[in-house]
């Protein structure tokens, strides 16, 4: 063999340079072994690093539907357009040529007056900056011709642009956003023959219904990083995503949002963008389904609206499982505004200390539930046995409360049984009845109806109020717990904060029987996949909370009196009458007094219907209202005729809801 | 004198297995040049002519012409030529500074003729070669006197300060193994070589040291900025001077990287090849400019070559100049005459001298300097060279039995 006969040969002097070349052979086979088998992984790692980039690709947003599969949020096209900077190379080229032979003439002629040591060369570092003012340039001139086209006024400081470069080179450039439909046509028209320009679309979170159930469906903020979202790839760049701040937006986030994807982009050593690889598609998120009707929510927020007020909050719930058919809140926002980002002043008024918008009141705004709390007191009275529903009570038109404090009633002076002391909503009679059967008989049966504990509405806005614990001898706000105290709670004032969503629970179960239920906001989650639906998640309907124990008598006694507290014309809720239906209701009205004053009113009508069939109850809440049959019992009028109205057109329109789940 | 050869029709008139290597290796060098150019969008709209790959067929072309020609007349007459080859290289060297033209970073290593710039360093070495041969093939007894050792060591000298002083340092230094070889072909007692690699080293480490690690006022031994910076790369060492201000420091560090840049570069082209390589054409490190383009066809052709065919590629390389190298050795042992014997030798030591320090700069074992990959870095003087050189061998070959 050729090798091994040299090594062999005659001359020792050849055979010693034979084997001097095959030791220099075996080095450098040697180290091409270490380099290219033993530490292959290593090198591979460095390419990598220095020639990808992974970006992160939001996926598309799951719709949010009514039960009815009203879309109530989806996501939308929106598109942008885009600067690719890598198409835009040999323009950037030519235009340093320009400004370089301008400014090696410009040397040229200073440095003709100036003597030779002083002479200015043409530096590394006047390249630099020249080649950066090109890049703008040639970015700036196409942006203006995009705006032309565009028609309107397109802005990139030079700042924004070298950031961009410096940092995120092999991403495009977003120049507009969100364009209307009018500006896509006239740019596929005008500018598509540009040089790196394109059109891309992103999607975008839009509700269709503008502000209906706002306050459920919550809003999104732009965020880079999903908050808590475990990450296995350490990207380089994200691209824009949005992220629910609260409602279901916020507390099903991680469903809707689904799970990103991801895509390589393959960077030459100018970090241009060369080439792209989507190995990871985004997957969309899940569609939720709510218990929400939108036609009811819709009618909600109309009978709020069209009393005139300011502030409130209106509940529907299927009063047989605990369905939230409408939540509405007043004043309300439009989550579209968020999208793609909000102005600062429209995030002001949002933000408004007085009115908060965004502010949940029915379930995040807690207040004293005023004589509605009356149906809790006589139940724990009936219960109690000290009240006989047709022993004559006098009232002299005022409570005496110690020496020199008296409560006021409106109910006027005069002989009361319990029926006309409900349906008049007399205060003494109650405030009597609560000093002569104690403060722990009616916190029982506040505690029965969860009073003061959180109805785990899935919103992030979700709030227990306050009720006494049994057995308290002290007051909340401080000092030892007095008999006034007791009396005062009896007509719902004082020491207790309430949710309208909890008094619509409280509606709900003295119209099943006792029955407290769990809220329920969210039917079911589902996802879709290769065109066939999947239900990911559902959530039990009708789940019970608490029974309260109650004679039934005693209970039907309450619902008689809240019956003909809208059918009597003596009656305080009158006004929420609706033909068709026996509407059950009671009013209330707290006055909240700061240094003697009268500073807010709140006033409620909690109620339910019909009386023979109960199927809804409705609660409604007004901030600073006249009183609770003036200003909220046509609010519940208008949604009890919307009611009344579906179950009649929808085909769907069983007499109980709660058949159908 | 010498008559005219008398061919035995029996014995192979050339060595083919050399051809085949020889032959192998073209067909790299066309393949990757091809692959290390074809990736620049501007080379692809150049006419046929004009790419890369077809000039370096055509100086594979001219190469074969010439040693051809060189095969054609009987070494012992080349040889009685080779003084005036060699003056006539030291002539071209000494002219560069005159009409040497510049690389762009000041050192003067070409002459521009109307075709193509030529590298007298290139036709130095075969001169020098040939000359050496013919000084060195004396009697025996005349080699063991120190006199005519020192005379060689002139020869050596004289082609290596000029090239030295281009400055090449690379070229300068390949003289140093290929005349050691030469002169250990030919019989000079072990014990002078054996002094002169000890002075030499002796020597080197005292310069490097100077150069690597004396304060600014110590430094005797002037290199190149650039040549200084090389070693330091090479050494691993910080280019900052100590005692610099830190804001000196993120300077010298911001140079460091650009000039570690290359081999870098070169070390994550190798080593990601792994075992088998991307395919050929389907190299990122080039094709995305990492390596940088204007060395990726010539000095770091092999990087080009071990990314896109891994481990097995290279080691095919390494075989193939094996063959080629090992077959000279066989031609010198065959060689008619001691004059045949050495110039062999000469020429296989010029030959692994490249190959080795170029591959070696790729994987970082050697320093980095200009020195060409035979026959695979693209290059009109580099590719002459190594085939008349491969000429030289065939015709010590062809004419081994004309005694």
């Amino acid at each position: 063999m050729l090798v091994v006969d040299q090594l062999k040969r005659g001359d020792p002097r050849l055979r010693w340079l034979a084997i001097g070349v095959l030791v220099g052979m075996f080095v450098l086979a040697t180290g091409l072994w270490f380099l290219q088998v033993v530490n292959n992984k290593k090198y591979e790692k460095n390419l990598i690093a220095q020639s990808y980039r992974s970006v992160r690709l939001p996926a598309v947003r799951g719709r949010i539907l009514d039960r009815n599969g009203v879309v109530l949020a989806e996501s939308r096209p929106s598109y942008n357009v885009n600067l690719y900077l890598e198409e835009l190379r040999p323009s950037f080229q030519d235009q340093y040529f320009v400004l370089k032979s301008n400014a090696l003439y410009r040397i040229a002629l200073e440095n003709k007056e100036l003597p030779k040591e002083q002479r200015k060369r043409y530096t590394s570092s006047m390249r630099f900056e020249l080649e950066a003012k090109a890049r703008y340039l040639v970015v700036r001139s196409l942006m203006n011709r995009i705006s032309r086209i565009l028609q309107v006024p397109l802005e990139l400081s030079e700042k924004e642009f070298r950031k961009h470069y410096e940092e995120k080179r092999s991403l495009p450039l977003p120049v507009a956003e969100n364009l209307s439909p009018a500006q896509v046509a006239r740019f596929t028209e005008g500018a598509s023959t540009l040089p790196g320009v394109d059109l891309q679309v992103q999607s975008l979170r839009s509700y269709p219904l503008g502000s209906t159930a706002a306050h459920i469906l919550g809003y999104m903020t732009r965020t880079e990083r999903a908050p808590g979202e475990e990450e296995e790839i350490e990207f380089d760049y994200r691209l824009p995503d949005f992220k629910g701040a609260v409602g279901v937006e916020g507390t099903f986030d991680e469903q809707l949002r689904g799970v990103a994807g991801a895509k390589t982009l393959l960077v030459n050593n100018m970090q241009y963008r060369q080439m792209e690889n989507v190995w990871l598609p985004p997957k969309p998120g899940e569609d939720l389904f709510l218990t929400i009707d939108a036609q009811i929510q819709q009618a909600a927020e109309k009978s709020l609206k069209a009393q005139g007020f300011i502030r409130g909050a209106v509940v529907v719930m299927d009063v047989q499982n605990g369905d939230v058919l409408a939540m509405a809140s007043a004043p309300t926002f439009d989550p579209n505004a968020f999208v793609p980002s909000i102005s600062h002043d429209e995030y002001a008024r949002f933000n408004d200390a007085e009115t908060k918008p965004m502010l949940n009141r029915a379930s995040f705004g807690i207040y004293q539930p005023g004589s509605s709390f009356k149906i809790v007191t006589a139940l724990a009275a009936l219960e109690a046995g000290k009240l006989k529903p047709s022993e004559q009570f006098y009232s002299k038109g005022y409570y005496p409360l110690g020496r020199d404090s008296r409560m006021k009633c409106t109910a006027g002076a005069g002989f009361f049984d319990f029926h006309r002391a409900f349906i008049k909503s007399c205060n003494c009679y109650f405030a009597d009845h609560g000093l002569q059967m104690g403060l722990d008989p009616i916190l029982r049966m506040g505690h029965q109806f969860c009073l003061g504990e959180k109805t785990e509405l899935p919103t992030r806005q979700d709030l227990g109020g306050f009720f006494p614990d049994i057995g308290t001898r002290r007051r909340n706000m401080g000092g030892p717990w007095t008999d006034g105290d007791t009396a005062n709670l009896s007509i719902g004032q004082g020491d207790i904060a309430v949710t309208p969503l909890q008094m619509t629970v409280l509606a709900a179960a003295i119209a099943n029987g006792g029955k407290v239920y769990w809220p329920r906001l969210v039917e079911r989650l589902e996802s879709e996949e290769n065109g066939f639906r999947k239900v990911t998640e559902s959530f039990d309907s009708g789940r019970l909370r608490n029974q309260v124990k109650v004679n039934p008598a005693n209970l039907r006694l309450v619902q008689e009196a809240m019956r003909d507290d809208v059918a009597d014309s003596e009656g305080t809720g009158k006004l929420a009458a609706v033909p068709g239906w026996q509407v059950c209701g009671k009013t209330g009205t707290a006055v909240i007094e700061r240094r003697g004053t009268e500073a807010n009113r709140i006033t409620w009508f909690v109620s339910y219907a019909p009386f023979d069939a109960p199927r809804y109850a409705v609660v409604a809440m007004v901030e600073n209202g006249s009183s609770g049959g003036g200003a909220c019992a046509p609010i519940a009028r208008r949604v009890y005729e919307a009611l009344q109205k579906m179950e009649q057109t929808s085909s769907l329109g069983t007499p109980n809801l709660a058949q159908r789940n | 004198m010498f008559g005219q050869p008398k061919l035995n029709t029996r014995e192979p008139r050339l060595d083919w297995l050399m051809v085949a290597g020889l032959f192998g290796l073209m067909v790299f060098g066309v393949l990757f040049i091809y692959s290390a150019t074809m990736s620049r969008e501007s080379a692809q709209d150049l006419a046929i002519w004009n790419q890369t790959y077809f000039k370096q067929i055509v100086w594979y072309v001219a190469g074969i012409g010439l040693a051809a020609i060189v095969c054609l007349v009987d070494y012992p007459i080349l040889t009685r030529w080779s003084l005036v080859l060699y003056w006539l290289s030291i002539l071209m060297l000494c002219s560069l500074y005159v009409i040497g033209s510049d690389n762009g970073w000041g050192a003067k290593r070409w002459i521009k003729l109307p075709f193509f710039q030529f590298q007298p360093s290139e036709f130095a070495k075969l001169a020098f070669i040939l000359f050496m041969a013919h000084f060195l093939s004396r009697p025996m007894d005349e080699l063991r006197s120190p006199k005519v050792f020192l005379k060689g060591l002139g020869l050596m000298a004289l082609p290596f300060i000029l090239i030295l002083k281009e400055p090449d340092l690379g070229s300068a230094l390949v003289f140093f193994p290929v005349g050691l070889v030469m002169m250990f072909v030919a019989g000079v007692p072990v014990q002078f070589l054996r002094r002169l690699i000890a002075g030499v080293g002796i020597v080197v480490a005292l310069v490097l040291v100077d150069v690597l690690f004396a304060p600014k006022n110590l430094q005797f031994i002037k290199l190149e900025d650039y040549q200084k910076q090389r070693l330091l790369v090479y050494f691993g060492l910080d280019f900052a001077p100590p005692g610099a201000t830190p804001e000196e420091k993120k300077r010298w560090e911001n140079i460091q990287r650009q000039k570690t840049y290359n081999i870098d570069q070169a070390l994550i082209s190798v080593g990601s090849g792994g075992l088998t390589g991307k395919g050929w054409r389907e190299g990122t490190q080039n094709a995305l400019g990492y390596l940088p383009r204007a060395v990726a066809h010539n000095d770091f052709i092999f990087s080009a070559i071990a990314e896109e065919s891994g481990f097995v590629g290279s080691v095919m390389v390494l075989i193939l100049y094996t063959v080629v190298l090992f077959t000279g050795i066989r031609i010198a042992s065959q060689a008619r005459d001691r004059l045949g014997k050495i110039m062999a030798g000469g020429v296989v030591a010029l030959l692994f001298s490249h190959v080795f320090i170029n591959i070696g700069m790729n994987i970082r074992i050697m320093p980095v300097t200009g020195i060409p990959l035979p026959l695979l870095s693209y290059g009109g003087s580099s590719v002459l060279c190594s085939l008349i050189a491969a000429g030289l061998l065939q015709n010590i070959y062809i004419h081994r039995k004309s005694y």
